[in-house]
């Protein structure tokens, strides 16, 4: 209730002209099915053009002039300019703070979070930028499932290309933080671009060195990675997920490219390193169907806030609907292997579907002038986007659909290859079946209270 | 009284004169006469020179590998930020200039007017005027616009206009000469600035906006003092007619055209500086070791060895009136890429 009247505050301080949103990338026709949107905040209607501004440079000039997701086919990025009376108020209660260990920002994941989705939930997308009306400085926060950064971050470099290796793949920081030395024994870790597995000599065995992978470059297990500065290797020197001024490595580049393949208007039949590279790892992942024409599919989409125990718990989470709404837009399975959070959509013993929620959702990151090193921190709370397929909110009322999570073990579904086997509706069934015990769950009762109770805004 | 009405008459036929003249006059400008505002940001490393004309030059570093500084340079990117090119069709809105020199059009030849307490000092310097000594110029280093350490309250771009927020570390080695030949020895490329106003701007770095830094030697020949720092310079200018023509020579000579897109009538550009190396972020009382790459633009035989070169250490918040420990209120600066530039 306090929340709710937080976000009636907040809106209140935008003004009444809300444009339509309107589609910056591509310049024309359709675009692929990953989805952002760009929504400013801070700015009057006088300072429409410092937004426009802020969306080329940060989006256009930087993120979609990198070739690796300018070349994807996978993007569609639209904008939408909700201006506010007074120039730097925010709609959303983020105030800078300037302090890396803070996010740079002060907020209340609650309320802001709840105001953010007013905005955009009815409008498909994968995730949210907000450009706050900061110029010169270059400051930024992610704090699922929105992404704040300031206008200034626009001067430097590759900073939403590093962030998006995150929030598409789940890749995870590549640098040492200062003070971290050994990587301890747990959690094990031998995924995605880090590994802490070492043969009885000593010597690095990462799943990327599985002998059924081949590699333009072979992997040089440098060590470092996730933090740590030992006892843990990353596949190459360098990589975007390491430094400044670096391109995606070819490890990081065939895990983007098979997940921005399942939102490819155009199918890629190789990675999106150059030069391209067609390996054993990405013809491996599960051929994704082609998806249909933007905008055809309706879906329920529940915002979702999960709070865990502690910090590394595998279930007794605690859930809450935030907003329940209507969308109507392609609807894409993420089943590729990107993170250990997962969940399925079940209507008595079927499962309707099963995605992935990329990398660690709890993670919050502070972005700054480069796109690495930055502060992160492993937060208690964090809100994700569970989507109910070919449904609508009137129609879950008669139907008995519930929402089951999973925190999987980073072993699960290893495959030969070293790779981890797709997430699927068989997945979820099978851990069903094996009552294996869940991070937390909505049942069908539970879901047609929220579905009932919460305002249906448009 | 008809002298009183023909004189009324012939004033007004003056003030109808006057009047169509002015209608004409400014028709014509409108279309004759329309300016377009330049406006450069200059954003990372740079050596800022003060030319004896008081044009101003931002040089591009070369990469330093020595021991006692290490330090590449990946290189200076021009952007632009606010406005279409029109020239050459399909251009890149951003581009390497490392090894270019890059001025504008209709810029003019006037100084540019520096923004701040130092001016004075560095104009006179530049122009062989009065000569201060090193010590004179290390007291005039030590005091900030209004006496402060930090611009106040310092979360706004017009906070930070003053110059002295620039490093200045030359100030303290006045007497050291800059290498003659500092465009080839010293620089990979540079921009010229003429006529226009050049003032500093917010820091990139979140940390660095409530964040004081020290400059001292480890040897302690100068005095050492506190300040914050910026990396980011904006530099303002008028020029006639309806774009921005830049001339980027070097490698591969081009003129680009830019067309502001709206009735404000301004083409924003911003040239950054990009080097790489040091673990970040930078902690308490830890030095940013890449200021050494500055002192190249001294004539070798002055270069002062590594003890005796200015470098600012973090210091967090700063130093309590009491003495007690500094905290990192604003947490630690990862200034990454984009170190701050210096007068050198």
């Amino acid at each position: 209730m306090k929340t709710a009247f937080s976000v009636f505050a907040l809106v209140a301080v935008a003004a009444s002209s809300t444009a339509q949103p309107q589609q910056v990338y591509p310049a024309s026709g359709p675009g692929g099915n990953y989805e952002i949107v760009v929504i400013a905040d801070g700015y009057t209607s006088a300072e429409e053009y410092k937004f426009t501004r802020a969306v080329n440079g940060l989006i256009l000039n930087d993120l979609m002039a990198d070739p690796f997701y300018g070349n994807s086919h996978a993007f569609t990025i639209v904008k939408q300019f909700n201006p506010v009376t007074t120039s730097g108020q925010s709609q959303f209660g983020i105030t800078p703070n300037y302090n890396i260990a803070k996010c740079y920002i002060d907020y209340d994941a609650a309320t802001t979070t709840a105001a953010i989705d007013q905005v955009v939930k009815t409008i498909p997308h994968h995730a949210v930028i907000v450009i706050g009306n900061y110029e010169g400085v270059a400051i930024g926060c992610t704090n699922q499932p929105w992404t704040w950064i300031s206008a200034g971050a626009r001067e430097v470099d590759g900073v939403l290309e590093h962030e998006f290796g995150h929030l598409i793949a789940g890749l995870y920081d590549e640098f040492p933080l200062q003070g971290n030395v050994d990587y301890p024994p747990t959690p094990s870790v031998d995924d995605h671009n880090c590994s802490n597995v070492f043969d009885s000599s000593g010597n690095a065995t990462p799943w990327w060195d599985n002998s059924s992978l081949s590699w333009p470059q072979k992997p040089t297990d440098r060590d470092g990675c996730l933090y740590y500065s030992h006892k843990i290797t990353r596949p190459y020197d360098t990589c975007l997920m390491y430094a400044p001024g670096a391109t995606f490595c070819y490890v990081c580049s065939l895990l983007m490219s098979g997940e921005l393949n399942l939102f490819a208007n155009e199918a890629l039949t190789k990675s999106l390193a150059s030069p391209m590279i067609l390996t054993a790892g990405f013809v491996a992942q599960t051929p994704t169907p082609r998806v249909p024409a933007r905008g055809s599919e309706q879906y329920v989409r529940l915002l979702v806030q999960l709070t865990k125990r502690s910090t590394d718990p595998k279930l007794g989470a605690q859930l809450s609907v935030v907003s329940v709404a209507d969308v109507t837009g392609p609807i894409v399975s993420r089943h590729h292997r990107t993170g250990d959070y997962v969940y399925g959509i079940v209507e008595g013993n079927t499962v309707l579907a099963a995605d992935v929620l990329p990398g660690d959702p709890f993670q919050r990151r502070s972005l700054g002038t480069a796109p690495a090193p930055h502060d992160t921190a492993n937060e208690l709370q964090t809100n994700v986007v569970v989507i109910v397929p070919n449904t609508t909110r009137q129609s879950l009322l008669s139907r008995s659909i519930r929402v089951v999570f999973y925190r999987l073990d980073p072993n699960y579904g290893r495959l030969p290859s070293g790779m981890r086997a797709d997430v699927t509706t068989n997945t979820i069934s099978e851990l069903l079946a094996n009552n294996t015990p869940q991070f937390v769950g909505l049942d069908a009762d539970e879901l047609k209270k929220v579905v009932q109770s919460l305002p249906v805004r448009r | 009284m008809s002298t009183r009405t023909n004189r009324r008459r012939r004033g007004t036929r003056w003030r109808y004169a006057a009047l169509v003249a002015t209608v004409v006059g400014t028709s014509a400008c409108s279309s004759m006469c329309s300016s377009t505002t330049l406006d450069v940001t200059l954003h990372g490393g740079f050596g800022y020179v003060v030319d004896p004309d008081l044009a101003i030059e931002a040089g591009f570093m070369k990469s330093s590998a020595t021991p006692s500084c290490d330090v590449p340079q990946f290189g200076a990117n021009l952007r632009i930020d606010d406005g279409k090119i029109v020239s050459p069709p399909n251009h890149a809105t951003t581009f390497p200039v490392t090894q270019s020199v890059v001025t504008f059009d209709g810029t003019g030849t006037s100084p540019v007017t520096l923004t701040g307490v130092l001016a004075p000092h560095m104009k006179s310097a530049a122009t062989g005027g009065a000569k201060p000594g090193s010590t004179t110029l290390a007291t005039l280093a030590l005091q900030g616009p209004g006496s402060g350490t930090r611009p106040m309250p310092g979360t706004n771009e017009d906070d930070w206009r003053d110059l002295y927020w620039m490093p200045h570390t030359r100030l303290n080695y006045w007497d050291d000469p800059i290498d003659p030949n500092w465009p080839t020895n010293a620089v990979t490329g540079r921009v010229k600035l003429t006529g226009g106003v050049l003032s500093a701007g917010i820091p990139s770095d979140g940390a660095a906006v409530n964040g004081l830094w020290e400059f001292k030697t480890t040897s302690g020949k100068f005095p050492s003092y506190q300040q914050a720092i910026t990396d980011r310079l904006h530099y303002r200018s008028q020029v006639s007619g309806g774009t921005i023509t830049i001339n980027v020579m070097g490698p591969m000579p081009e003129t680009i055209v830019v067309a502001p897109i709206d009735n404000r009538k301004t083409v924003g550009i911003v040239i950054v500086g990009i080097h790489g190396g040091d673990s970040m972020p930078i902690g308490l009382n830890d030095p940013l070791k890449h200021f050494c790459t500055f002192y190249q633009m001294l004539k070798i035989d002055n270069r002062p060895g590594a003890d005796d070169q200015l470098i600012p250490y973090f210091k967090g918040a700063g130093t309590t009136s009491n003495g007690a420990p500094t905290v990192p209120s604003g947490g630690q600066p990862t200034p990454g890429a984009y170190c701050p530039g210096d007068w050198p």
